[in-house]
């Protein structure tokens, strides 16, 4: 477990990220000491060079002048001196050294070279102690050697303390960088476990559960993550309720076809049974009403199967400007009949030429399935209006269909328009409970909004409420020059 | 008539076939949209029936070969889809009908006799049915010497019922050429509007009813009165 947990850590991105940058940083530290190292040593042995050269010039001199024997003097002589700053050490040809007091070392060499070399300590007398000499050496002539060597030992503790300063802060910069990488991936760790348990729940069935958040289930205000479960947790919302959707209509198919099927049953038997009796008119009669109730059930799936397909669809393959006027006239012609059997009064406010972009068929079955609604659902010799309006502001045209029927409660507007839901109030009229569930799904693939609201002092209002660009859409010329 | 049933599920076929063949119709069958397309190019046929989707070749893609060899043939599309479009993309390859399954036999039959005959008919402006007469361009009615006056909806059923004399009309063709409602909208309007209609043709005593019912199918424009 432990185990596992390091590795799901050493996994993370943030982790990753972390270490990268570490890196990253570590190498611009690397280039920024080298820098100060190259810097700050190359200064100081030019330092230390520009005596050796001096004292080399001076040398030189003295050979032109007095040859081996004037250099060797001269040499002498500045040994001497308590505190001389340089250390000579001068070699015939043959290896013997003339004068000087730095000691021989084989690898001395003609030219610039630093070499470590064993002299006498300071502190005591019979100890010896190897320090760096910056070492010039010069042949002079085919006479001897003379190597001048300068005590470099500041410039040692130079690189040293350089060296060390950059080990200690590279070693600091990275224990932090890794601390800190563990603790912002566990903090990230942590926030992810929280919602891959969240969801191996949900995947278990408990569809309930959401993912965990600092602000809020649904809130958007917090971090990437807040908004990151919020956004899920609305998706899960949305997912819940087509899932309970789908189970409420599997069930409704079930319980509605149920009852016409076990009708067709009954009427079934009773054929057989008056055509084993009389082979005569009740035979008829009775496979008439079957085959009716056949056609009714035939109605209800191709209902079922339209709605389908206009929702999983959104073709607007069919969609052309549709002269909404005209076809709320229509409908209306055809309904009239149905009103007038109902002694109900129909009246419209129909302006002209009202014009929007649609499925000229489609619109017109909404349109029939509402105004049939307020027919059928309202009581004889009521009173039912159907208003088109001009849109106004952000809004497209409206259709408001009023009846002062029965109306629907508050509390159950909403569900209407689920698929096989009825008022109990209207379950005893015909009707297979698909027709506002057609009515929402047209709508939407118009981008049209229905309103189910009351129509004081009763009754039922429908407004239907095209969006406006819908209509901007219809009112340009490149719309109506793709639609002809 | 003689008409081609192109189908690929044998139970409809035969249903199809037999069903035709009862009402004095000469039927032949194409399993499959090759041998369909190979008899429909071969024989003149009255009508075709077209199944929409067919194993091999499917039904809009014979729709369209055959039109595009330039056979004017009217085509009867059967289909089990009746999605949005299906019925617009059917009649854009060339179809003349559309009809889902599954269907009454009176309807298909009905509907096979109006495009079986329909080609003589659908230019005329001068429509005469009995003693019945219509100019369309005019829009005039009358019935032997008298004028009937007609509601432009009135107008258009009787049009449609006087293009198909002595056919079975049924109630969904009307609403559909009538009214252009491609769904069934549960109400009277149909027989309300031929109650109407009749009551303005048939006014004297000694004139016959001009439009028929016919039981579980539809109308009938009558082409010769009925004696008595």
């Amino acid at each position: 477990m432990k185990r596992q947990r390091w590795a799901d850590l050493v996994r993370t991105t943030s982790f990753r990220l972390a270490l990268l940058y570490a890196l990253l940083f570590g190498g611009s530290a690397v280039v920024v000491f080298a820098v100060i190292y190259w810097a700050a040593t190359g200064a100081m042995s030019d330092q230390l060079d520009a005596g050796l050269d001096a004292e080399r010039a001076a040398l030189e001199e003295r050979y032109r002048a007095g040859g081996i024997g004037a250099v060797a003097s001269a040499i002498t002589e500045r040994v001497a001196q308590p505190a001389h700053p340089l250390r000579y050490l001068l070699e015939d040809v043959s290896g013997q050294v003339v004068a000087g007091d730095l000691p021989y070392s084989p690898s001395l060499q003609v030219g610039r070279s630093e070499i470590e070399i064993a002299i006498a300590a300071s502190t005591g007398d019979f100890d010896q102690e190897h320090r760096l000499f910056r070492i010039l050496g010069i042949p002079l002539r085919n006479d001897a050697f003379l190597f001048l060597g300068q005590d470099a030992h500041a410039l040692e503790e130079l690189r040293e303390f350089v060296f060390g300063a950059f080990g200690w802060g590279a070693g600091a910069t990275l224990v932090l960088a890794v601390l800190g990488s563990i603790a912002m991936s566990s903090g990230v760790l942590r926030r992810v476990e929280a919602i891959n348990r969240a969801s191996e729940r949900i995947m278990a069935g408990d569809l309930d559960r959401r993912l965990p958040t600092t602000t809020g289930d649904r809130s958007r205000n917090g971090d990437e993550f807040d908004r990151l479960a919020a956004n899920l947790n609305i998706m899960l919302d949305r997912i819940e309720l087509l899932v309970q959707g789908l189970r409420q209509v599997s069930t409704d198919i079930a319980h509605d076809l149920r009852t016409p099927l076990g009708r067709l049953r009954r009427t079934l038997e009773a054929a057989r049974d008056g055509a084993a009796v009389d082979v005569g008119s009740a035979g008829a009669t009775s496979i008439d009403q079957a085959i009716e109730e056949v056609d009714a059930l035939l109605a209800t799936f191709g209902a079922l199967l339209r709605i389908a397909q206009i929702e999983a669809g959104a073709s607007h393959r069919g969609f052309g400007p549709v002269d909404l006027s005209a076809v709320l006239e229509s409908v209306l012609e055809v309904y009239a009949p149905a009103a007038e059997a109902k002694q109900q009064r129909l009246t419209r406010r129909i302006p002209a030429g009202i014009v929007v972009p649609g499925d000229r068929a489609l619109l017109t079955q909404m349109l029939a399935n509402l105004v049939e609604n307020a027919i059928q659902h309202s009581y004889s010799s009521a009173h039912i209006d159907v208003a088109l309006r001009v849109g106004g502001g952000l809004e497209g045209p409206r259709v408001t269909i009023s009846d002062d029927g029965p109306g629907i409660p508050e509390a159950q507007r909403d569900k209407v328009f689920r698929r096989f839901y009825r008022l109990d109030t209207s379950r005893s009229t015909s009707g297979n409970g698909l027709g506002l569930a057609l009515v929402a799904a047209v709508a939407d693939l118009h981008h049209a909004k229905v309103r189910l609201c009351g129509n004081p002092p009763r009754g039922l209002r429908v407004v239907l409420i095209f969006s406006d660009a819908t209509v901007a859409a219809a009112g340009s010329a490149e719309f109506q020059g793709g639609a002809l | 008539m003689k008409i081609l049933v192109i189908e690929d599920d044998d139970d409809t076929a035969n249903y199809v076939v037999q069903g035709l063949t009862q009402q004095g119709h000469v039927v032949d069958r194409a399993p499959n949209g090759r041998d369909g397309l190979f008899l429909a190019a071969g024989e003149t046929y009255d009508v075709l029936i077209v199944d929409r989707m067919l194993p091999g070749l499917d039904g809009l893609a014979i729709v369209k070969t055959i039109r595009g060899a330039g056979v004017k043939t009217p085509i009867l599309f059967l289909t089990a889809l009746d999605g949005i479009d299906d019925r617009v993309e059917g009649l854009e390859a060339g179809g003349d009908d559309y009809l889902v399954k599954p269907f009454a036999f009176a309807e298909l039959a009905a509907r096979v006799n109006a495009l079986g005959r329909r080609p003589a008919l659908a230019a005329n402006t001068v429509l005469r049915v009995g003693d019945l007469q219509m100019d369309v361009s005019r829009r005039s009615v009358g019935r032997g010497d008298r004028l009937i006056d007609l509601q432009p909806r009135e107008f258009r059923l009787l049009e449609y019922l006087m293009r198909h004399p002595g056919q079975v009309v049924t109630r969904t063709m009307l609403l559909e050429h009538v009214w252009d409602f491609h769904f069934d909208p549960h109400t009277t309007v149909v027989e309300t509007h031929i109650s109407r209609l009749r009551s303005k043709l048939d006014q004297t005593d000694n004139e016959t009813s001009l439009i028929e019912t016919v039981r579980g199918a539809g109308y009938r424009l009558r082409e010769t009165p009925a004696l008595g």
